[in-house]
């Protein structure tokens, strides 16, 4: 992306990211829009070069869609914990919407039989699974909104452990405990029949 | 769960896992106020342990390939060529069908398009898309879709134009008009003829389900998806080609297809009966209760098929269908495809015969009949081959599955996991035939362990476990010294991922073994296609490694095994190289450790096989270094070893190949003429026949290995070289270069193989001189010049050896027919590839040997042309160096020869002046 006297996209973006780093909500709303064009169209390029659906790391995909869509020279580490927290919750947004919408497309009485190798990894399920995953989620966020950043942070937004910590102003130790009763409790929730 | 007491449980859970495991749950209890939140945090801890890591990531990453394929495809792919596509219409194996109408408004007629699905885009799937594009346009039918474009959209993804079919499925058509049995088959009648147009043209359709059969609205039935068929009677371009029994769909599958056994016509027969079974009867032929590839092959193979009139609860349609329509369909859906009707016209015309109450051809069914069994089962390690191969594989793998996503303890999973790739496969390796098992289990694989490792932390036994699995697989995929195909990129890319696995371990005796196998593999494939040079890299760092652990362990048996083994790798390489002398005492040192392993496990199968390979690798050695006796012995040694190692697993490919090598091995020792040898003509005959039942016997229980064609190539050479009739020659030598040439063009890298070519060639031109067909000769020995200058062929010593011989025989005949220009042109290039050799005056014979060859084809050429001065100049060089190295240790026999040509020439010369003066 060369600048030219159109507006530069990163420029943009850092300027909406200053913008809300000092409290304008209204820049959130713009910033939003850009920042779903550019995961989506990440998405997209990665899993067409890589051509095997299921090697895809997700983390790969927030720390990319940042460095491109920021200038280098953004100094604030506020202001990029800002964008790793807002990008994490709009790949969780992105990747829901996308599922729930796609759950009401069941297909009609003609049970077409997939084929075997597709039955493994049928996309109804996929999707049924993530939609779990997120009403567990909220479920969590009710009575411990931190453990539910810190999944969101990790695994929707693909930070480190130290990024999370740096982002939600914890120590790194704590994420490493946040996280693992977060999981030991979204595993439970998700697979209701283990013993009690 | 409420805020306060969550904080009890989140500070008890964090506790209790400070302590140890044993009596944590003791020590829980008596911290837990209530028996409630004992429950919550001991089943959370619980929860814990089972939690396979990364299974959030896991559900991430599967809800991201999702949105790819259903947000960003359909939105990207708006326009394809001069097409606007409007709507997705349905999804098949692998390409999704649009609804599509011109973008320049041209016609106004909509048409179907068909893509290649994303995520099914990888060259796999495209050259399947790409096939079936081909195929329709060989096919024009009134009841087969027709086919109007084709064209590939700018990102390269390959589109069929079809004219857009609106109507209903064969199946739903039926029931929603209510038609009777007449209309039924009145209605499928012209889906034979399609069909049975597609056979004409060797087109099997391979996938007839009703979804591939839509009724229009003027009633008229049209064929569909030929997405996965195959092309009869043609080779198959990729021979890679996998049948993959799973990508069609079951219901209407026969036998042979879910047993990836060769599909012919009898299959869509079967399919169509399949078909026409449910229009009648409402019913499916096979009752299939679960969709694994088990209980499938239960359903198709084994249990018989009801009589349609026995289908059906109405007894008027029962009384209507029994009798001939039993019979017929029946008989199409016979698990034997010989015993069906031998073609689509046949079964068509019996029942047009039924229609006109004509008497119908079919057999009726008789207890006899129905007393066969298809398949005789039987799961031991002899199975029979693929079928079984695939079933187990089939079910391990959806066994694993099953676990994985069940969320089992994740040890189990992990051991599922392990089980799937170790112990299967373990079985199907030694299988003939069953490179479609493998290829399966390696994609299957390795997605399954690259998302593994991905998620591995520093859990050490895992790491290691994964690792391995690598391993395997990287044997799998590059292993060229077995019978498997070899994908070297692939298998170095599984090699370094397992090294990169265990790079943070600490260096215990376990995980360096590991790391010296690695280290060793990643050596082998390296020097079978790359240059030698970074092989021995690779090399070293086993070996110092493994003399460091045996220096740590002298008395350990494993220990001792992998040095040894290290110590053969590098033997093999540096032969190639051609340094003789360490690579004998790389092989001595090798033996001698086997021999002290051997002593305590005398029935180590692995061992022995070791030990006979090398007896061969020995003797080889030997033999190069001129000691044909001894060599002889050792390979004699190395044959019966595998008759030994045979007589207790005869279906042991490796073994099988291993023994075929010896016998060639002894055939050149006895009496090649390219090498020196016994003078035992009669005796190398019989080993190089051996060595050719051998080969065929491989190739012919799995033909699509390449490694095995190009084993019969060698085969064919080898008995052509001895032969005594020059006819019999040529044909053999044909024989050998059609099989190999088939092989470069699927391997271009491979260069030795392209240097047994050029070798063909080379020979072939000779043969044909000895015959006296100069012309054609010629042609020969520029073919064998242009493969052996071809890719890196000229990195080989055999292939710039031959490359010059070739140049030379050229020179010599183009200077016979007085065409000088042409001839220095020759010769020169010959000088050309010994410019580029680096022979210095401590390279080995062969090596050094290039150079006189080359001086000897420019002073055959002025000689020929009778420019005495410049003769005796090129031809006086050339003897210089071969008296130089006339009493070398490796001046073999036939240098020896060459030398002697050089002295013949010049004493011509010298005869030619003196008739002169």
């Amino acid at each position: 992306m060369s600048s030219g006297p159109e507006k530069n996209p990163r420029d943009e973006v850092t300027r909406l990211l200053v913008q809300w780093g000092n409290g304008d909500k209204a820049a959130l709303d713009a910033l939003t829009p850009i920042l779903y064009r550019e995961l989506h169209q990440l998405a997209e390029a990665y899993l067409r070069r890589e051509r095997i659906a299921a090697t895809l790391q997700p983390t790969a995909l927030v720390h990319e869609a940042y460095l491109r869509l920021v200038a280098q020279n953004l100094p604030d580490w506020e202001c990029r914990s800002h964008f790793f927290g807002v990008a994490a919750q709009l790949m969780r947004q992105i990747l829901v919407d996308n599922a729930r919408k796609h759950r009401s497309d069941k297909r009609g009485g003609d049970a077409i039989k997939v084929p075997l190798e597709e039955a493994w990894m049928f996309s109804e399920q996929r999707g049924a699974e993530l939609i779990a995953l997120d009403d567990a989620l909220r479920e969590l966020t009710v009575f411990d909104e931190r453990k539910s950043k810190v999944m969101e942070l990790r695994f929707f937004g693909g930070l480190s452990v130290e990024e999370t910590a740096q982002t939600l102003n914890i120590s790194v130790a704590t994420v490493g405990r946040e996280q693992r009763l977060a999981e030991a409790w979204l595993h439970r929730q998700l697979n209701p029949e283990q013993p009690r | 769960m409420n805020p306060d007491r969550w904080k009890k449980v989140d500070a008890l859970f964090h506790a209790a896992l400070e302590q140890p495991r044993a009596g944590r749950l003791e020590w829980l209890a008596v911290e837990c106020d209530d028996s409630e939140l004992f429950a919550d945090v001991s089943a959370l801890l619980a929860s814990d342990e089972a939690a396979e890591g990364g299974f959030v990531e896991a559900k991430v990453a599967g809800a991201i390939i999702d949105f790819h394929e259903k947000e960003v495809a359909t939105n990207r792919m708006r326009r394809v060529g001069p097409y606007r596509l409007v709507r997705e219409q349905g999804r098949g194996g692998m390409g999704t069908v649009y609804l599509a109408e011109r973008a320049d408004d041209q016609y106004s007629a909509n048409v179907a398009i068909k893509l290649i699905r994303p995520g099914m885009d990888t060259d796999f799937f495209l050259s399947r898309f790409r096939r079936e594009r081909q195929t329709l346009a060989r096919l024009e039918h009134p009841n087969i879709a027709r086919l109007l474009d084709s064209g590939t959209t700018d990102d390269g993804l390959p589109y069929i134009v079809m004219e857009l079919i609106d109507g209903r499925p064969i199946n739903h058509y039926c029931v929603e008009r209510q038609l009777t049995v007449d209309q039924i088959i009145q209605l499928f009648l012209p889906i034979c003829a399609a069909v049975s147009h597609a056979h004409q043209n060797f087109v099997v359709h391979r996938d007839i389900k009703p979804g591939n059969i839509l009724v229009d609205s003027t009633g008229t039935p049209k064929l569909l998806d030929f997405g996965i068929c195959k092309l009869l009677f043609t080779p198959s371009p990729d021979v890679g080609t996998i049948t993959n029994a799973q990508m069609m769909s079951p219901d209407y599958a026969s036998p042979e297809q879910v047993q990836a056994l060769p599909i012919t016509v009898a299959s869509d027969i079967y399919s169509l009966a399949a078909v026409l079974y449910e229009l009648l009867s409402g019913r499916k032929p096979h009752r299939i209760a679960k969709y694994t590839p088990q209980a499938v092959e239960r359903a198709i193979c084994e249990e018989d098929v009801l009589p349609p009139s026995a289908a059906v609860g109405n007894v008027p349609l029962a009384k209507r269908l029994s009798g001939d329509l039993d019979t017929i369909l029946l008989r199409a859906l016979d698990k034997v495809p010989e015993r069906r009707y031998d073609s689509v016209g046949h079964f068509a015309d019996d029942l047009q015969r039924h229609l006109m109450d004509l008497p119908v051809s079919a057999r009726p069914d008789t207890l006899g009949y129905r007393a066969s069994k298809f398949i005789r089962r039987n799961r031991g390690a002899l199975a029979a081959g693929t079928a079984v191969g695939l079933a187990i594989c089939g079910g391990a793998i959806a066994a694993a599955y099953e676990a994985v996503r069940a969320r089992r303890h994740a040890a189990d999973a992990r051991h599922l996991a392990n089980a799937m790739i170790f112990d299967v496969h373990d079985l199907v390796r030694n299988l003939p035939g069953s490179l479609e098992a493998r290829e399966r289990i390696i994609r299957l694989g390795i997605t399954h362990f690259d998302r593994l490792a991905a998620n591995v932390s520093t859990d050490a036994q895992l790491r290691r476990e994964i690792s391995a699995a690598y391993e395997r697989m990287g044997e799998i995929q590059g292993n060229v010294l077995g019978s498997y195909r070899g994908d070297t990129d692939a298998a170095l890319s599984s090699f370094n991922k397992a090294l990169a696995l265990l790079e943070p371990l600490p260096a215990s005796r376990e995980v360096e073994l590991d790391r010296i196998l690695l280290f060793q593999r990643i050596g082998e494939v390296q020097a079978y296609v790359r240059s030698e040079k970074e092989a021995m890299g690779s090399y070293d760092a086993a070996l110092s490694r493994a003399k460091k652990l045996h220096a740590s362990y002298p008395e350990d048996n494993l220990v001792r095994t992998r040095l040894a083994d290290v110590h053969m790798s590098i033997c093999r390489t540096q032969r190639s190289a051609g340094d003789r002398q360490s690579a004998l005492v790389h092989i001595l040192d090798a033996m001698m450790l086997y021999e002290e392993v051997l002593k305590e496990n005398r029935d180590d199968e692995k061992l022995r096989a070791s030990i006979a390979s090398g007896e061969s690798v020995l003797g080889t050695i030997l033999a190069n270094l001129n000691h044909l006796e001894a060599a002889c012995k050792h390979f004699r040694r190395a044959v019966s070893a595998y008759d030994e190692l045979l007589a207790r697993d005869p279906s042991n490919i490796h073994s099988q190949r291993q023994q075929m090598l010896a016998y060639s091995h002894l055939g050149e020792v006895l009496g090649y003429p390219s090498y020196p040898n016994l003078g035992d003509r009669e005796g190398a005959r019989a080993a190089f026949q051996s060595m050719l039942t051998i080969a065929k016997r491989l190739r012919q229980s799995d033909p699509a290995d390449q490694a095995g064609i190009i084993d019969v190539g060698m085969s064919l050479m080898r008995v052509a070289a001895i032969a005594e009739k020059n006819a019999e020659k040529l044909s053999l030598y044909r024989e050998a270069e059609a099989l190999l040439d088939q092989v470069a063009r699927l391997q271009p890298t491979n260069s030795a193989n392209m240097v047994n070519v050029a070798a063909i060639r080379e020979e072939i031109g000779n043969t044909l001189l000895a015959m006296g067909d100069r012309e054609a000769a010629v042609h020969s020995f520029k073919h064998a010049l242009a493969t052996a200058e071809s890719g890196r062929s000229l990195e080989s010593l055999s292939g710039q050896r031959i490359a010059i011989t070739s140049a030379r025989s050229i020179a010599e005949q183009l200077a016979m027919r007085g065409n000088r220009e042409g001839a220095l042109v020759y010769a020169q290039k010959a000088l050309d590839v010994v410019a580029n050799s680096d022979a210095a005056n401590n390279s080995p014979v062969p090596v050094r040997s290039l150079a006189p060859r080359a001086f000897h084809a420019r002073g055959l050429v002025h000689a020929i042309l009778n420019e005495q001065d410049e003769a005796r100049i090129w031809l006086g060089r050339s003897l210089a160096i071969w008296r130089s190295l006339e009493g070398l240790p490796d001046f073999t026999s036939a240098h020896a020869q060459e030398k002697e040509l050089v002295e013949q020439a010049i004493r011509a010369l010298q005869k030619a002046r003196q008739k002169s003066t």
